[in-house]
């Protein structure tokens, strides 16, 4: 269960990727590919991240994580392991530890990726994946390593005979069951949850998706899960972030920001999710054009030149996430005078 | 009147270093000219070769292994599985009078050859007509797919296109030889959810103006309650269910379909129960199953499931491959 | 590898010269025991005699069994060969392998070395080695070694280079893995079969190469025999005794071209993407056939 207790809290993350051209590799542009985020996440609560293909989720889960260096900003941490190291308030700064901390700091936060394919190595056996961590953190004695391993698999819904196969061998949902076996080894306080189902089948799909609930209630697990697919993360979260074009437009409680969305790019978000209903007629919000390159940012609000209800405002000044309570956060210079639709309220009038 | 396309007992295999794969497993449907008929199922369950095989796309190491495609052209009715594959009859139907839209347009576009030149020669292909004309045609058939300035898109390479402007380039192009079916394999499923919309309203206009049939292949049930009048849903090869789209949403009659429908989660409800998800795994092409393909995974598995296949039926509109159907009770479902 | 073997045995190629180079090395480590006669032994009234029963491929010009002779020499280029590719494959990959992850500064300085190994010929870097270390078994290891460096460290950093892109090795980089972990386990068992290949496939270079070198007098000197140096003697006596080029230029042969022939198969074995058009192609022809039956 949620408590109030940060375990997390990122602030003014930014990841920019310099984009060079030529012999000589010059940098001719950059992508601001996560421009200065402010994120906190609560011991055992689930918050999700979602937006749209290349907003740039993946770069800020990987910069929380610091598996690419962040360009700018702070990620504290609420660490056991780096407890004599305290910067703000009891936490470590992921974004300045030395390498040495940072592999213990590994110990605690974990990462499940999108493709369970390319994230196993195909040459070795399962169980030598789920205990590589263990080696590779030096935990544990063999024998104990040997009997974690075969917890692990069982409490993923593998049959311990499975140990001696090779990754090939299994289909993508009992592989993505082998990576959340993996990534639950180093017993983790934090997992961040990388777009976990999406290339599973819609049928093994809600079968990972309990298996996540059941581990997060077991292992006490905090997790930022990221998602392209609003239904899942509307399920799963406590709170939602959403994200467009590498900054945070909005931030709220799942039931509130769905039923009540604030920023009118999550409105028409949740307005574009075909809904399993044939019988079921909707006014979709249609937003015009593409979403713009990370390369060249719009002026003014990201969102302005798609936004159905930009003013001449939005052009020019880039709006601010501001507070509106209960925990409801919004970048949007009409947040206060608009009023959104959120799911459910979309039937046509008949 | 015999519908534009009739598949009977299609079966397309595979030869792989495992064996023989069924990919399409003896399917049969039909579409009425002016009707949407959906395609659902998992990713491997024969959907795309189903349509490959209209349109006698299927390569080696796959063939046909047997079954009927009679599709009633302009001119009669034919079987096409007995025309020669590269023939100049199925070239003729292939873009002219059956058009495809694919998944990832990237690999139906020609990198080299700019949109409109594209456009302009699949045209001419089929409709013999001046360059200036073609050209002119295929300038407004890109301004009615909603390509902003057309004349400009016209003159660019696929690769400076965006996923969304491609895929409507995709569209205009397989519209512009007005075929009598338009074949679109999982034409959103690359975009992302707000040109999803898009391309989904795009194709929902072009349907009303064309009066031919569209072939919808998707494996999002969302997208087909919004795009098909009729659906079938396939696993492992076989059609398991067949119905209009009304009726398969609102009593699903297979395991499977009821499955599927309950184990996503609602972005509308926010319900918080545990999901009813299928246990189990697809099973492989290669591996040879006795009965029903869903039986591994079926809660409702009888013996006889194990036993014998069994047949799509119950009706006319509403069939199901299941043997709790097969004895006409809807009530026994529940029951059991 | 029980699927490795039975794919490679389906090619009778590959097959037959893949025992014919096992026998060859069966013969250089046996080379004490089997040969008939003493390789060193002298005698200069036995001199020069064509090829009978008890001197299969003659005698030289000092009476020394030519076969015995040829039988040691294979020893000789079979250690040097061998270990020329040794050296340049313990030398070679872990450079690779490192400047390949951890690129920048050091990855640019060996990129650029070896570019201007490249430019060298094999040769005059031999003769550099040579007049350097003077002519000895060790210095044409050391020649053959270097001239093979390059392509070593070349294969091995662009397989790593590849390799560090991939999901796994970030997702061992997030479990806490350092880099010589992610080298040994997750790169150092993709570039093992590429750097096979190339050790196959430059087994008859070398081998010619030393056979030129100990030809020109660079290499291994009288009286241990190497082929090329075999070669170089029985040349003067081409016209008295035609059949002492026999035995070198026989044994020559045969080495270099079924090296020659297993690299090509175990390469075409080892990479999925041939393999498997290969075998589907076979099975396809098959199955269509009794389709259509
Ligand atoms: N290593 C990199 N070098 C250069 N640009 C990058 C790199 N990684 C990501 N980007 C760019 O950063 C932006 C954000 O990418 P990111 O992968 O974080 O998006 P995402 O939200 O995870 O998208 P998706 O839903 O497709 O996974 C993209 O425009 C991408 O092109
Ligand atoms: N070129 C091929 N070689 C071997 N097998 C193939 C080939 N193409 C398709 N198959 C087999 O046919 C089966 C059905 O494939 P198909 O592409 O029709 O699936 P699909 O329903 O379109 O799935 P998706 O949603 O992933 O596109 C696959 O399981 C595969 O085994
Ligand atoms: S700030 Fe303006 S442009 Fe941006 S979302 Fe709000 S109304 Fe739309
Ligand atoms: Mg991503
Ligand atoms: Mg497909």
């Amino acid at each position: 269960m949620p408590s109030d207790e940060v375990l997390l809290k990122v602030s003014g993350l930014r990841k920019v990727f310099p984009v060079r051209k030529g012999i000589l590799r010059r940098t001719v542009a950059e992508v601001k590919a996560v421009d200065g985020i402010d994120l906190t996440v609560y011991r055992g609560e689930t918050l999700g991240l979602v937006g749209e293909s290349g907003c740039g989720k993946t770069t800020a889960g990987r910069s929380i994580l610091r598996l690419t260096e962040p360009s700018g900003g702070s990620v504290l941490f609420r660490s056991s392991a780096l407890a004599y190291r305290e910067d703000d308030d009891g936490m470590v700064d992921v974004a300045k530890v030395s390498h040495r901390e940072l592999r213990l700091l590994r110990r605690e936060m974990q990462i499940i990726f999108q493709d369970p394919y390319s994230s196993l190595d195909p040459r070795m056996k399962v169980g030598e994946l789920i205990a590589e961590p263990l080696r590779v953190q030096r935990l544990e004695s063999r024998s104990e390593r040997e009997s974690r391993v075969a917890r692990l698999i069982e409490a993923v819904g593998l049959d311990a005979s499975h140990v001696d196969r090779y990754p090939h061998e299994f289909s993508g949902g009992q592989r993505q069951r082998i990576g959340i076996a993996r990534a639950l080894s180093l017993n983790p306080k934090l997992i961040i949850a990388d777009e976990p189902v999406s290339a599973l089948d819609v049928s093994i799909q809600a079968q990972v998706i309990n298996l996540l609930q059941d581990i997060q209630q077991e292992f006490g697990l905090t997790f930022l899960f990221i998602a392209h697919d609003l239904s899942v993360v509307r399920y799963i979260s406590n709170r939602v972030a959403v994200m467009y074009l590498g900054r945070i437009v909005e931030l709220g409680r799942t039931d509130r920001l769905f039923e009540q969305p604030l920023h009118p790019y999550t409105e028409a978000l949740m307005s574009a999710v075909p809904i399993a209903d044939p019988e079921r007629p909707r006014v979709r919000i249609r937003l015009e054009g593409d979403v713009p390159s990370p390369m060249s940012p719009p002026s003014g609000c990201p969102f302005h030149p798609r936004c159905p209800y930009a003013v001449e405002r939005c052009r020019s000044e880039t709006p601010r996430l501001r507070d509106f309570g209960h925990g409801h956060s919004v970048s949007c210079h009409r947040a206060e005078e608009l009023d959104l639709r959120g799911v459910g309220q979309d039937i046509a009038a008949e | 009147m015999s519908p534009l396309l009739e598949v009977r007992g299609l079966r397309v295999n595979f030869l792989t270093d495992r064996g023989i794969a069924r990919a399409v497993d003896g399917v049969s449907f039909s579409i009425e000219s002016g009707r949407t008929l959906g395609v659902v199922g998992e990713s491997g369950c024969g959907k795309s070769v189903t349509s490959r095989a209209i349109l006698r796309l299927v390569d080696p190491p796959g063939w046909i292994e047997s079954g009927e495609i009679l599709f009633a052209g302009r001119e009669r009715r034919e079987d096409l599985v007995k025309l020669p594959a590269n023939g100049r009859r199925m070239r003729a139907i292939r873009g002219g009078e059956i058009a495809m839209i694919f998944q990832e347009p990237m690999t139906a576009l020609n990198p080299v050859f700019t949109i409109g030149d594209q456009t302009v020669e699949a045209l001419r292909l089929h409709r013999s007509m001046p360059a200036a004309e073609a050209r002119e045609r295929a300038v407004a058939a890109f301004a009615s797919v909603g390509i902003p300035a057309p004349e400009q898109r016209f003159r660019e390479y696929p690769h400076q296109l965006s996923g969304g402007m491609r895929q409507r380039a995709m569209i205009a192009m397989a519209m512009i030889c007005n075929p009598q079916l338009l074949i679109a394999d999982e034409p959103t499923t690359a975009l992302d959810v707000t040109i999803q919309a898009q391309v989904l309203d795009l194709m929902n206009e072009m349907r009303q103006q064309f009066d031919g049939s569209i072939l919808f292949i998707t494996h999002d049930l969302g997208v087909i309650a919004g795009m098909a009048d009729d659906v079938i849903v396939m696993y492992r090869g076989k059609v398991v269910e067949s119905a209009p789209v009304r009726d398969l949403f609102r009593q699903p009659r297979h395991p499977y379909t009821r499955g599927l429908l309950r184990s996503a989660p609602s972005l509308v409800k926010g319900n918080r129960e545990k999901l009813e998800a299928i246990e189990g795994t697809v099973p492989q092409p290669t591996e040879h199953i006795r009965g029903c393909a869903f039986a591994p995974r079926c809660a409702h598995v009888m013996p006889r499931c194990r036993e014998t296949v069994p047949a799509l039926a119950g009706g006319e509109q509403h069939r199901a491959a299941c043997f709790l159907h097969h004895d006409e009770t809807e009530e026994m479902y529940d029951a059991v | 590898m029980r699927k490795f073997f039975r794919d490679f045995s389906r090619d009778p190629v590959a097959l037959v010269f893949g025992l014919i180079l096992l026998g060859i090395y069966i013969v250089a480590i046996t080379a004490q025991w089997i040969a008939p006669g003493d390789p060193f032994e002298t005698n200069l009234r036995n001199g020069m005699q064509p090829p009978s029963w008890e001197h299969w491929f003659g005698t030289d010009q000092f009476g020394r069994d030519v076969l015995s002779r040829v039988i040691l020499a294979t020893q000789v280029t079979a250690r040097l060969t061998t270990l020329a590719i040794l050296f340049a494959v313990v030398l070679g990959v872990p450079i690779g392998m490192m400047v390949g992850y951890h690129g920048g500064l050091a990855d640019a300085i060996v990129m650029r070395i070896t570019d201007i190994m490249l430019i060298f010929p094999m040769i005059m870097l031999a003769i550099v080695i040579v007049v350097i270390a003077g002519p000895s078994e060790r210095g044409v290891i050391i020649a053959l070694g270097l001239s093979q460096l390059p392509e070593m460290i070349r294969i091995s950093r662009g397989v790593t280079l590849s390799l560090k892109e991939e999901l796994y090795v970030e997702a061992a980089v997030a479990a806490g893995a350092r880099w010589p972990w992610i080298l040994r386990r997750h790169v150092w068992p993709n570039i093992s079969t590429p750097i096979i290949v190339q050790a196959t496939l430059t087994l008859p270079v070398f081998v010619l190469n030393a056979s030129a070198l100990s030809y020109l007098g660079l290499g291994v000197q009288p009286p241990t025999p190497e082929w090329g140096q075999m070669l170089n003697e029985a040349k003067d006596f081409l016209i008295n005794a035609p059949y002492l080029i026999i035995g070198p230029s026989v044994a020559l042969f045969l080495f270099v071209l079924s090296a020659n022939l297993v690299g090509d198969a175990l390469q075409e074995t080892l990479n999925p993407r041939t393999k498997s058009r290969r075998i589907t192609r076979r099975f396809y022809r098959v199955s269509r056939k009794s389709a259509l039956s």
